[in-house]
């Protein structure tokens, strides 16, 4: 009988143990692809983020506005290849927040030259320009609500009192995976040009964006922004989008921290789990362990034949994990769409599933190295006569 | 029945095997407890900010102060309802209030919403709840601000006599009040006029208005909805809190949840493990149990019995694990209202009873299992066993 056979054998000594180890084994690795989803979740905007893309907002908070003004004279800096501007609109489909989802007022005629990622038909992005209150609605909110081009609707201004109507005219979808495809934006004239609107409020938008022409130059294009409005009513701050979008997880940063400590504590237990299985086994079979030793075997086979064992069920638990682990994420997102908004497909990345199988193969042979090294220790003698 | 001494022996016996178990069981009751305790906190901590007879008057269709405009007319017209209660100096007790986001810089990330909000003369009185710890009121007309206590030492000059800086402007403190843990805790006061002109913004965002007593509040707001004169909405002020925690506390609760569930299968797993080798390595004792009398559902119990016991310990453990964690605070952004919120880990019973429930069922439902194989051996083969 060679190796293989022998750790096979050894592995089916007790079939229901191994069994129910590689399952617990395989929940752990669930939950961790998981959580590590869920961490991802958080910076999935700053990955999105282009390194040539810089967002200028009101020094006091992105929630101050700023005017309408600065968009010709951040346009005519030099470095700058587009500027458009954005208002978070915040309206909502019903009277309550309960069918979230993201909606801008944009410009409409610069709003695809800062923002290429967004693939708009161009039949469809002529009627959108066309219209002062036409929108265009992303893939995964299109049908999440079953909207297409001709549809119209209506919208509860939070910011904006009043029920806001606007006229789908295209579906944007995602010129890569990532992009975001699940908000609604509008043109900016429906809203500025409306007698709702009070004139403190008029010609205010929320941020501009700005596409620079070289990214390595973005920094100094930044500072020349906030340089131009440093004494106006309105200072600025612009910083990459990147900064911006990790500027939100910076906020947050307690909760990402308490699901990595979670993380780490689900590693934890796989640890205990295996290394309790392996540790009954190993005791189980001191007998055997010994009469190999007692055959000439050395100590190094030995260990070998065990850690051979905890990689296998390492292994079988990350191929089952990672298996399982999409399907939960996804049931997740569906659960907090409704407030959060519909999060976007593929959230659980190829990389997570890879270091996470690694993690758990690692944290096997880690729980196999005391097992291992018990069995190796003790005497032949002693271990020969041992009654399990 | 087998007596419960034969069981803790038996654990005490494979003291490495049952130590694990436990702890791992701990760890499941652990995470269980924590996330439901820190759940509890956010939303004691929101929903305690609002007092039973104060009614908060937004825009209607308004989902929270930020994005919500009440005009001063309005506001005068609030006063005039019969059912609002007089200050001390005979007032009524209506307070138009401006919330505003600013960025404070922040020593651990580079920057924290913070809500600010400007509050007229009735603010302090119509919120009985909130108390000066140190230092003074900011007197109306200035730019003087008090913070919420759970603000100070966030920022590098959030501090009492320190200066605040924002709108281009200079905001020194003078003092620092709690608010029994509510959210108000995590807010920036200072005069509503001085806020409102820094900020360009003429209106108020909403209306505290105080009744004479809690049971006046259902009429008052169907009054403010049937009043043509302006297009407001009133909620009760702890009702209005505890939906902006609803948020950040679903999200911790369904996040908190999942994990427990897809945890506790992991550590039913586990036990289920432990009392399978516990079953096959006493074999012999178990067929000695029988053949001295003991019948086979004595046994069957006798191993649920034990492995409740290991559930139990797991549960002692995470839930005495979870409640160390009052000490910790925790500060994040509530996505709900942009703005960070600080609130702590808060235990009730009712979590701490069901962390130990938690643990015992999980013991239970690993158990089961090898109890029905312990149950079934025949008394022949097992005695032959040994």
């Amino acid at each position: 009988m060679n190796y293989v056979g022998l750790a096979g054998r050894d592995l089916m000594r007790n079939p229901l143990r191994m069994t129910l180890t590689v399952l617990a084994g395989a929940v752990g690795v669930t939950a961790f692809i998981f959580l590590s989803t869920v961490v991802d979740m958080f910076y999935y905007n700053a990955r999105a983020a282009q390194v040539d893309r810089l967002i200028v907002r009101n020094k006091v908070s992105f929630t101050q506005p700023l005017p309408l003004s600065y968009y010709a004279r951040i346009a005519a800096l030099p470095g700058v290849t587009a500027v458009t501007h954005q208002e978070w609109f915040g309206g909502t489909l019903g009277d309550t927040q309960k069918d979230f989802f993201a909606n801008f007022a944009v410009d409409t005629h610069t709003f695809l030259d800062v923002f290429p990622e967004f693939i708009v038909p161009p039949p469809q992005l002529a009627a959108f320009r066309g219209d002062p209150c036409g929108a265009l609605v992303g893939e995964r909110l299109a049908q999440r609500f079953g909207w297409k081009p001709g549809d119209r609707v209506t919208l509860k201004g939070q910011l904006y009192p009043g029920d806001w109507t606007f006229n789908v005219h295209g579906i944007y979808r995602g010129a890569r995976p990532g992009v975001d495809t699940t908000a609604l934006v509008f043109g900016y004239r429906c809203l500025n040009e409306s007698d709702r609107l009070t004139e403190a409020l008029k010609d205010k938008v929320g941020i501009y964006a700005v596409r620079v022409d070289d990214p390595a130059r973005s920094a100094e294009v930044a500072a020349a922004i906030d340089h131009l409005f440093g004494n106006s009513p309105y200072p600025t701050k612009t910083e990459s989008e990147k900064a911006f979008q990790l500027g939100f997880v910076a906020m947050s940063s307690a909760i990402v921290t308490a699901v990595r400590v979670v993380s780490t504590v689900i590693l934890l237990i796989i640890l205990l789990v295996i290394g309790n299985t392996l540790a009954m086994g190993v005791r189980e079979r001191t007998r055997d362990i010994a009469t190999l030793r007692a055959l000439g075997f050395r100590p190094r086979t030995v260990v070998a034949l065990v850690l051979a064992e905890s990689s296998f069920i390492g292994l079988c638990s990350a191929a089952l994990g990672v298996t399982a682990a999409p399907v939960l994420v996804g049931i997740f997102a569906k659960l907090i769409a409704s407030r959060f908004g519909p999060m976007p497909d593929h959230l659980t990345r190829g990389h997570t599933l890879w270091v996470s199988a690694l993690a758990a193969v690692a944290v096997s042979l880690l729980a196999g190295v005391g097992p291992a090294l018990r069995a190796v220790r003790l005497p032949v003698a002693e271990g020969l006569r041992k009654v399990a | 029945m087998v007596p419960l001494f034969y069981n803790t022996r038996s654990l005490w016996a494979r003291r490495l095997s049952t130590g694990l178990t436990v702890v791992g069981l701990g760890l499941v009751v652990f995470v269980f407890s924590a996330v439901l305790m820190l759940a509890n906190g956010i939303e004691s901590a929101l929903a305690s900010g609002g007092d039973a007879s104060n009614v908060v008057v937004l825009r209607k269709g308004a989902t929270s102060e930020l994005v919500s405009g009440v005009e001063r007319d309005a506001v005068r017209i609030l006063t005039t309802d019969p059912q609002v209660a007089s200050g001390p100096d005979g007032q009524p007790l209506v307070a138009g209030e401006r919330v505003v986001l600013l960025t404070l810089p922040s020593g651990r990330t580079q920057a924290m919403n913070t809500s600010a909000r400007g509050i007229s003369a009735e603010s302090f009185a119509a919120r009985p709840e909130v108390q000066l710890v140190s230092g003074r009121r900011p007197r109306p007309g200035t730019n003087e601000v008090v913070l919420g206590r759970s603000l100070v030492g966030t920022s590098p000059e959030a501090t009492l006599d320190g200066e605040l800086r924002f709108a281009r402007q200079r905001w020194p403190v003078v003092g620092v009040f709690t608010a029994r843990g509510g959210a108000f805790e995590s807010e920036v006061w200072a005069d509503a006029m001085r806020l409102g002109t820094a900020f360009g913004r003429e209106d108020y965002s909403s209306a505290v208005v105080r009744l004479r007593s809690p049971a006046e509040v259902d009429a008052f707001v169907k009054r403010v909805e049937a009043n043509p004169r302006f297009t407001l909405e009133a909620r009760p002020e702890p009702a209005y809190w505890a939906d902006q925690a609803s948020g950040l506390a679903a999200f911790i609760r369904v996040l908190g949840l999942f994990v427990s569930v897809v945890f506790s299968v992991g550590a039913v797993l586990g036990a289920m493990i432990t009392m399978y080798a516990q079953v096959a390595t006493r074999v012999a004792e178990l067929g000695m149990l029988r053949a001295v009398g003991f019948r086979r559902r004595s046994v069957l119990a006798s191993v649920v019995v034990e492995s409740a016991l290991l559930g139990a310990a797991g549960g002692v453990l995470g839930a005495l694990g979870a409640l160390a964690t009052r000490w910790i605070h925790i500060r994040t952004l509530n996505f709900q209202t942009f703005a960070a919120v600080s609130f702590g880990f808060s235990p009730t019973p009712a979590i701490l009873l069901g962390a130990l429930l938690f643990g015992t069922g999980m013991g239970l439902l690993g158990g089961l299992l090898p109890a029905l194989r312990a149950a079934r051996l025949s008394i022949l083969d097992a005695l032959r066993a040994s």
